[in-house]
């Protein structure tokens, strides 16, 4: 999957940055230059007959490869986190569940080992609509337990102009293992499509009642997929194509340099001045 | 069709190492009456020196599991390796990554649940770390009281090395870490993560070597940091690794390797009287 994005798109030098290839002196040596550290949050579960279990962490990580080739050296992506919050798909098998307090736990190690190597600047490029809610706590816990000067989640649906997403919709319920996604998939990482096997979402009509009035006043709720859909896949997977998927990453990878560029001029500084916290020594 | 129909699901070729990664639920399901085993690869994210990436450790333990996978289709099921490790004393070089100890148990404790939720319910832990080699220790004690697994157990898979083909690859007096030993490995295994063009031997700061080899020849664990015992992050001395080598001593793994799993498979529930669950 990361391979994939290296080679399918090329940066100044052909290949992103990617911290888990380097060597030590490399990382010393692209330190200065690296302005952003994205690190792709993703999950392993169910996405229906059509996509492998890695599709979440396939998918955030191929684009912060993208992004990384294309804005070389700015963009260092770390390892991806391959599991996130997913008890609504522990239904179908091969899916795992983290708990929260274990995600908050990784994000602070990591951040906090690389905060110690002068890395002050991270984005969480969540491709897991379940990871919402942890990642946007998990961003403001880190800049409160850390000398950061920037600390962001992103989910990456929400990088997509909103004309290229009803452009490509082709049913109503979609957002898991769907005609979006998939195109995602197969202009990303096409090794994890299971074309031979691309079903629509088999919906259980009796749960969308419940389903819709709840997200109409955005009730989070413990449900499990397997109330609204027997195969654990929505919308049509059928109708995707890798054009689709092309248009939409590519406005996604534009999305990630207009970030980058305001965290860069940014003068705001430190969350943590902000919140009266003593200012940190270096180091 | 507006039904999953089994025949629609494409069968998983053979030869092919079974990633958790790679299939999608149905496909998981048609397996899961044959899989007798899940592996988890715990890795590290640390310094290598100037000779290999970050990831080495990560990536032999990952690289290992998944060729005995292939060599067992479709009887063992290889996790999601788990990128990081505990690293503390190779903080002093740049890019490294530690996790507390009780992060990555609390990773281990909620990734085997999930397993056990889906009927498996035998774990190998498979790591290339020293440093992580106590922690991991301590999840199997711990956790097997906590989830009372058939089987979970950990096997570092450099204890496996036999030591008298470490004596004839070796060229150094220390090696180790990032050493001709380990390269070597990594050649045969990834050698896209070999900095072929940077190797360079260990440079040893001298003093810290001999004392700290008294301390742990009688015992004694003291903290400290890898930058103490060599200015360059490696040891030994990586310009004598080599592709050969590193066949020789994966494929001597391997074999060892090997007879762990199918004492796990196929003998370990007469040894304990379980019948097979």
């Amino acid at each position: 999957m990361g391979e994939n994005g290296g080679q399918a798109f090329s940066g100044p030098n052909g290949r992103p940055l990617k911290l888990s290839e380097l060597s030590w002196p490399e990382v010393a040596d692209h330190r200065d230059g690296i302005d952003l550290v994205l690190i792709p949050f993703g999950s392993t579960e169910q996405h229906g007959p059509n996509l492998a279990v890695s599709a979440d962490a396939a998918i955030s990580e191929s684009l912060c490869n993208l992004a990384s080739a294309a804005m070389f050296p700015r963009l260092l992506v770390a390892p991806a986190v391959p599991w996130g919050v997913s008890p609504h798909h522990m239904d179908f098998p091969g899916t795992i569940t983290l708990g929260a307090e274990t995600i908050i736990a990784v994000f602070d190690d990591m951040v906090g080992s690389l905060a110690q190597h002068g890395f002050k600047r991270f984005l969480i490029v969540n491709g897991h609509g379940g990871n919402r809610d942890i990642s946007g706590v998990v961003a403001q816990e880190l800049g409160n337990r850390h000398d950061l000067e920037f600390s962001g989640a992103v989910f990456v649906p929400d990088l997509i102009p909103d004309h290229l997403r009803s452009k490509y919709q082709r049913t109503d319920r979609v957002g898991h293992a769907c005609e979006l996604e998939v195109s995602d998939a197969l202009y990303l990482c096409p090794e994890i499509v299971k074309s031979g096997a691309l079903a629509a979402g088999d919906l259980r009509e009796e749960g969308w009642d419940l389903r819709e009035t709840l997200a109409r006043y955005s009730v989070r709720a413990a449900y499990s997929m397997a109330d609204i859909t027997n195969n654990g896949a929505l919308g049509d997977a059928r109708q995707a194509s890798m054009e689709a998927g092309k248009e939409r990453m590519d406005a996604a990878v534009e999305s990630l340099r207009d970030i980058l560029e305001a965290v860069s001029r940014s003068k705001v500084g430190s969350p943590n001045r902000r919140i009266g916290a003593k200012a940190k020594t270096d180091g | 069709m507006d039904r999953l129909s089994t025949l629609d699901i494409p069968r998983v070729k053979k030869q092919k190492p079974l990633l958790l990664s790679e299939l999608s639920w149905p496909e998981l399901q048609e397996l899961l009456p044959d899989i007798r085993l899940v592996i988890q690869p715990v890795g590290s994210l640390e310094q290598h020196g100037p000779n290999t990436a970050l990831e080495t450790d990560t990536a032999i333990a990952d690289e290992i599991s998944k060729i005995a996978s292939a060599r067992l289709w479709p009887r063992v099921l290889v996790a999601p390796a788990i990128p990081w490790g505990f690293a503390p004393y190779h903080m002093g070089f740049p890019g490294t990554v530690t996790m507390r100890p009780e992060t990555v148990i609390a990773v281990l404790r909620d990734v085997f649940r999930s397993f056990q939720r889906h009927g498996l319910n035998r774990w190998l832990m498979t790591n290339f770390h020293t440093g992580n080699e106590a922690m991991i220790g301590m999840a199997v004690q711990t956790l097997t009281r906590e989830l009372e697994p058939d089987f979970l157990g950990s096997c570092s898979l450099y204890s496996l090395e036999p030591d008298e083909m470490e004596e004839q690859i070796k060229k150094s007096e220390f090696v180790g870490h990032a050493c001709e030993v380990e390269t070597s490995e990594l050649m045969y295994l990834r050698p896209d993560l070999v900095k072929i063009h940077a190797l360079q031997p260990g440079i040893s700061s001298g003093e810290g070597v001999s004392v700290r080899r008294r301390f742990w020849q009688r015992g004694v664990r003291v903290a400290w940091t890898f930058d103490d015992a060599t200015y360059n992050g490696a040891l030994g001395d990586s310009r004598h690794a080599s592709y050969e080598a590193g066949k020789s001593m994966v494929e001597a793994i391997l074999d060892e390797f090997n007879t762990v799993l199918i004492d796990i498979i196929e003998n370990w529930d007469a040894i304990t009287g379980r019948s097979d669950g």
